[in-house]
């Protein structure tokens, strides 16, 4: 319905005016999306409170900043822990680790996905047969299952915790990327024999220019709606991974190794206050990333507008 | 039809078999393997062992061995429950079945209905708060949700026991034992059903809001036919249609158990038992099940898709 009147203001305007572009249309669109605008302040709220917030907070996790396991009180907001360490605090540097997770993830995933999904589609043929048939292979294999057996053989091989990071980031990005290659590709195959890819052939371009200057940069909207809700995947997986101790571990703190402090009975029945508030920022963070991700495939993808 | 039913069905073989390949070489790649890191255990005992579970070949011959064992029914020892993997497998499996079959229906019957209802008052108060209920249900965490439901129904109300399946040291039977499942089944059924609720309530309203806007719609409504009627009869059947595909990708979820509400739930189910698995590093029975879902899942979309040109006839002539 909403769409409707945009036509109609954007039609009498173009005469005097240069025409919006899609990104401008699509910006317009998303901004009146009151749902996704919340999303949105919510992430970046998120975003300032774990990466500001540390520093202007008065505690250090080297020492002890009160006594140990106290509840919530004025001086310990979200109270602390065995070791009398700021659970503020440590909710909001472990969101760092978890955000950052999610974001590289997300970018190791459409580095891949779009890359191959492009070459698959591109030049079809026993190209496009071995990657899709690779993409076939990951996508039947079920995410979690694997992805606990890969956490753990790094425990096995005793990867330093702060390598380990990046190596979580690298195996959460890499199991995502087949859903996105299927994507591009069929966009791709469309796109290669429309008329603006018969002038660059016209213009010699070379098949590099052509796939990464001509054929992606047209599939971004698509590329952007997934990247945005795979960010909410990869944050999810790598709590589900961190919470049975085989995702980012000790020392370093994430949502969901914070959230593993349940798994001790009496912390779980008489300190929520240990796992509860991680978790609420999980939920928070995918919730607000989900709705997001879902007003912009309402803004920029044509094939969804009712 | 049978034409195509062949030649998916040979293009799920060579998949199997990249499936196995990226399987077993993630499997070769863990250094530690169970012999060596047991210290008890002298060298000599250690070799005999090795030869036994045929850790002394090279890679590639370790494959082919366990592929053919793997293709005669044989996933290999437990070295964790000292038996066959497919025994310790159909064990659990069917703990982890009677859940998920509750939660298929329920989830299924509730989805169709909210779903319904949300898209034909599309934009109303109702479809509003449905629509964000949905998100946040995508959203959860599920081994948070679990800890919450257990934490808050469980440990504070005592509206349920804290996990497990049956009470422990319980001899109960007939109907004392049903009702004493059932008080255990209830908070992880609801949990998984909340889970899965949300994605497919959203399903069936896209796809009902898909089907409304169709002319045959328009003329039935043009026609004079009741409101219920164009609803419930010419809608609600062609917006099913689609939900066949997803009905057939559900298979493997009612063998595969939910991994991590198991493990929070203490539920013996076969995800929890390959949680367990993993503590061990038995890395057979991690191998074995993870294989049997792939393979599930690939039966799963075999299964779907058949059914939807089954029932489709617009898509077999493409």
């Amino acid at each position: 319905m909403a769409q409707a009147v945009d036509t109609t203001s954007t039609n009498a305007e173009m005469p005097k005016t240069k025409p919006a572009s899609p990104w401008t249309l699509a910006f317009r669109q998303l901004r009146r999306n009151k749902i996704a605008m919340s999303g949105l302040i919510v992430i970046i709220m998120m975003f300032l409170i774990c990466f500001v917030g540390p520093f202007l907070s008065p505690y250090s996790l080297e020492t002890m900043s009160g006594p140990s396991n106290k509840g919530p009180s004025a001086s310990h907001w979200l109270g602390t822990d065995k070791l009398g360490r700021d659970i503020l605090l440590r909710v909001m540097l472990a969101g760092r680790i978890s955000l950052l997770v999610g974001l590289v993830a997300m970018m190791v995933s459409v580095a891949i996905g779009s890359t191959l999904g492009a070459l698959a589609g591109y030049y079809r043929g026993w190209v496009d047969t071995i990657i899709m048939r690779f993409a076939d292979i990951m996508l039947s294999i079920p995410a979690l299952p694997l992805l606990i057996i890969l956490g753990a053989v790094l425990s096995d091989i005793q990867v330093p915790p702060d390598q380990r990071i990046y190596l979580v980031m690298f195996l959460l990005g890499f199991m995502s990327w087949p859903g996105l290659a299927r994507l591009v590709r069929g966009q791709i195959l469309t796109l290669r024999e429309q008329e603006f890819m018969q002038a660059a052939e016209v213009l010699g371009l070379r098949d590099k220019r052509k796939i990464f200057r001509h054929l992606i940069p047209n599939t971004i909207p698509i590329i952007i709606v997934v990247a945005t809700l795979s960010v909410a995947g990869a944050i999810l997986m790598e709590s589900v991974l961190s919470y049975l101790g085989i995702g980012v571990v000790p020392p370093t703190p994430s949502w969901g190794n914070m959230i593993s402090a349940a798994n001790n009975l009496i912390d779980f029945k008489k300190r929520p206050w240990l796992w509860i508030p991680p978790g609420v920022c999980i939920f928070m963070t995918v919730i607000a990333i989900n709705v997001i991700g879902d007003g912009l495939r309402d803004a920029l993808d044509p094939k969804m507008k009712k | 039809m049978k034409q195509y039913a062949i030649r998916r069905i040979l293009q799920i073989i060579p998949t199997i078999i990249g499936v196995s390949i990226v399987l077993f070489g993630v499997f070769a790649m863990a250094p530690g393997n169970f012999v060596d890191s047991k210290q008890t255990i002298s060298d000599a005992r250690k070799a005999e062992l090795k030869e036994k579970f045929g850790l002394d070949k090279p890679v590639h011959e370790r494959y082919f061995i366990w592929a053919k064992n793997t293709i005669q029914g044989d996933l290999g020892m437990s070295t964790q429950h000292q038996q066959p993997v497919t025994t310790v497998m159909n064990r659990y499996m069917w703990n982890s079945f009677i859940i998920a079959a509750i939660v298929l229906v329920l989830s299924w019957t509730i989805a169709i209905f909210v779903g319904v209802y949300s898209a034909i008052r599309q934009y109303s108060f109702f479809d509003g708060i449905i629509t964000f209920l949905v998100f946040a249900l995508m959203s959860l965490p599920s081994f948070f949700i679990g800890l919450l439901a257990i934490k808050f129904f469980a440990v504070d109300m005592k509206w349920a026991p804290v996990g497990g399946m049956y009470t422990t040291g319980s001899n109960a039977t007939g109907m004392a034992k049903v009702w004493d499942l059932v008080q255990h089944m209830w908070l992880p059924v609801s949990v998984l059903t909340a889970l899965s609720v949300g994605g497919l309530t959203r399903y069936f309203r896209t796809s009902m809001l898909e089907v409304v806007r169709q002319d045959y719609i328009r003329t039935a409504r043009a026609k004079g036919v009741k409101p219920s009627t164009v609803i419930f009869k010419h809608a609600l059947r062609n917006a099913l249609l689609p939900a066949i595909t997803l009905l057939g990708m559900e298979i493997p979820a009612l063998f595969s158990g939910a991994m991590i509400t198991e493990q929070v739930f203490n539920w013996p189910g076969i995800g929890k038992i390959n949680l367990a698995a993993l503590q061990s590093r038995d890395y057979f029975l991690l191998m074995g099940f993870t294989m049997f879902l792939a393979a599930l899942t690939l039966v799963g979309n075999f299964v779907s898709d058949m059914l939807y040109r089954i029932a489709d006839p617009r898509v077999r002539m493409k």
